[in-house]
């Protein structure tokens, strides 16, 4: 008897370890080819939610570019005082700073963290299954899926920061519009700038691809530069008729049309006016005339000032 | 590197700045050419480069007139000159503007010219290649 049950402690001794072995190979196997085809759909959900991601920032701030550009030119054409311009503008881009709140990291996508929790739990049976093999597979993997992680949240960060760093600038000079009863062009524009600034911010970050939001993005500044004619302070006046002197367009024409006109401003800026229209003009020459300016033909000052002031009488 | 930005967009150059300091370089913005001349005599060697604008307004007083900067048009390039002529000044000169006619003038006078609204990679290709010469 003694025998007998020597002879099993024996044989059991022998076949759990065993067996045990088999089936830790047998769900180790399938957990590592598992891991493996997890590490596919890892690194193919990671492409794909960078690029959402990306995408997403860059559609929307393209759209909220596009919206102010809309609603400064429109306001600009107006034939309005420049307190009802900025008023106007203000109202816009109060709800432009609402749709900013929403541009947070919502499109992050959720499969990409329920790949990151099957991910950590496959390596954590991996790692306890093989020891030395499973440790170094799931250090692999942990390296792999952190590092992802901190990208995404390098990038998330930017964009967050960004947007809610525009956000409290915006509300910041929506109180300060309401507040002052006596508004100027300046809160416009500072606007402006401070969305161009946070959109640049996302173009430098690399979070949005600079190609197609930089035309965007000048056509912003100028803007800017376009209400920033209606400052108070001339050497800001005189920074933004520069500015549209090298970019400007032909509708610029009659407001630098009106500045050369007034006898109120300085010279340096009834001059740089001047270099504006000379300039600009020649882009706009039309057979019949400019319909603004009603200018066929220019070719020095004293025609200029004749045109402008038969133009404006 | 210590750099100096001679822009009075200060606004506009916000973006860049904040990509600059966030790559650890220290920066300085100085918006009056006057006052930037004035801190490059008294320390020509405290800054390992300059990015310099060419359209900035002009105050009519001290060595820049109305007419030598075509309005401020070329106000950069009158403090580009006047920088030059100070004896120990041997900073590299990066002249970013909107003003893109000028490009042409410049050349050969300063180490790079980049058009603004200038995306940060280039900036800093430029910095770094300088930096590398350097």
């Amino acid at each position: 008897m003694k025998r007998f049950f020597q002879g099993r402690q024996k044989s059991i001794s022998l076949s759990f370890p065993m067996a045990l072995s088999l089936s830790l190979t047998i769900f180790g196997g399938f957990y590592i080819f598992k891991s493996i085809d997890y590490g596919g759909e890892f690194d193919t959900n990671r492409e794909k939610s960078r690029e959402l991601l990306r995408a997403s920032a860059q559609t929307q701030m393209a759209n909220i570019t596009k919206q102010i550009l809309n609603q400064s030119t429109a306001v600009l054409a107006q034939d309005t005082t420049s307190s009802v311009k900025v008023e106007r503008l203000r109202a816009h881009l109060d709800s432009v700073a609402k749709i900013l709140e929403q541009i947070a990291i919502t499109d992050r996508s959720n499969s990409l963290d329920n790949i990151f929790e099957r991910y950590s739990t496959l390596v954590g049976i991996v790692t306890l299954m093989f020891g030395g093999l499973g440790i170094f597979t799931g250090l692999q993997f942990y390296e792999q899926s952190r590092q992802t992680r901190e990208e995404f949240e390098h990038v998330s960060k930017a964009i967050a920061t960004t947007v809610s760093d525009t956000k409290k600038e915006i509300d910041l000079h929506v109180e300060q519009t309401k507040d002052e009863l006596n508004r100027t062009a300046e809160s416009g524009s500072a606007m402006i700038w401070v969305v161009a600034s946070a959109l640049e911010k996302l173009i430098n970050l690399e979070v949005i691809k600079e190609k197609e939001l930089t035309a965007l993005l000048n056509s912003l500044y100028l803007s800017g530069f376009r209400f920033q004619l209606y400052s108070k302070n001339e050497d800001e006046r005189s920074s933004a008729l520069q500015n549209i002197w090298a970019q400007g367009n032909c509708t610029d024409l009659k407001v630098l049309g009106s500045i050369w006109n007034d006898e109120n401003e300085s010279y340096i800026l009834r001059n740089l006016a001047w270099r504006g229209l000379e300039r600009i003009m020649k882009k706009c020459i039309h057979p019949d005339g400019h319909p603004e300016l009603k200018i066929s033909s220019v070719k020095n000052k004293s025609d200029i000032q004749e045109e402008l002031v038969l133009s404006a009488s | 590197m210590r750099i100096l930005i001679i822009d009075d967009e200060v606004r506009r150059m916000q973006a860049t700045v904040d990509m600059l300091r966030s790559d650890h370089h220290i920066v300085d913005q100085i918006t009056n050419p006057s006052q930037a001349l004035q801190k490059l005599r008294s320390a020509p060697k405290q800054y390992d480069l300059i990015i310099l604008d060419v359209m900035m307004p002009i105050d009519n007083e001290n060595e820049f007139k109305v007419l030598d900067t075509d309005y401020g048009l070329r106000t950069g390039v009158l403090l580009l000159n006047k920088i030059k002529e100070i004896y120990t000044f041997t900073a590299p000169i990066v002249v970013l503007t909107a003003n893109y006619e000028i490009e042409e003038e410049l050349k050969g006078k300063v180490n790079h010219f980049l058009r603004k609204p200038v995306p940060y990679a280039q900036l800093k290709a430029a910095i770094d290649k300088l930096h590398t010469k350097s």
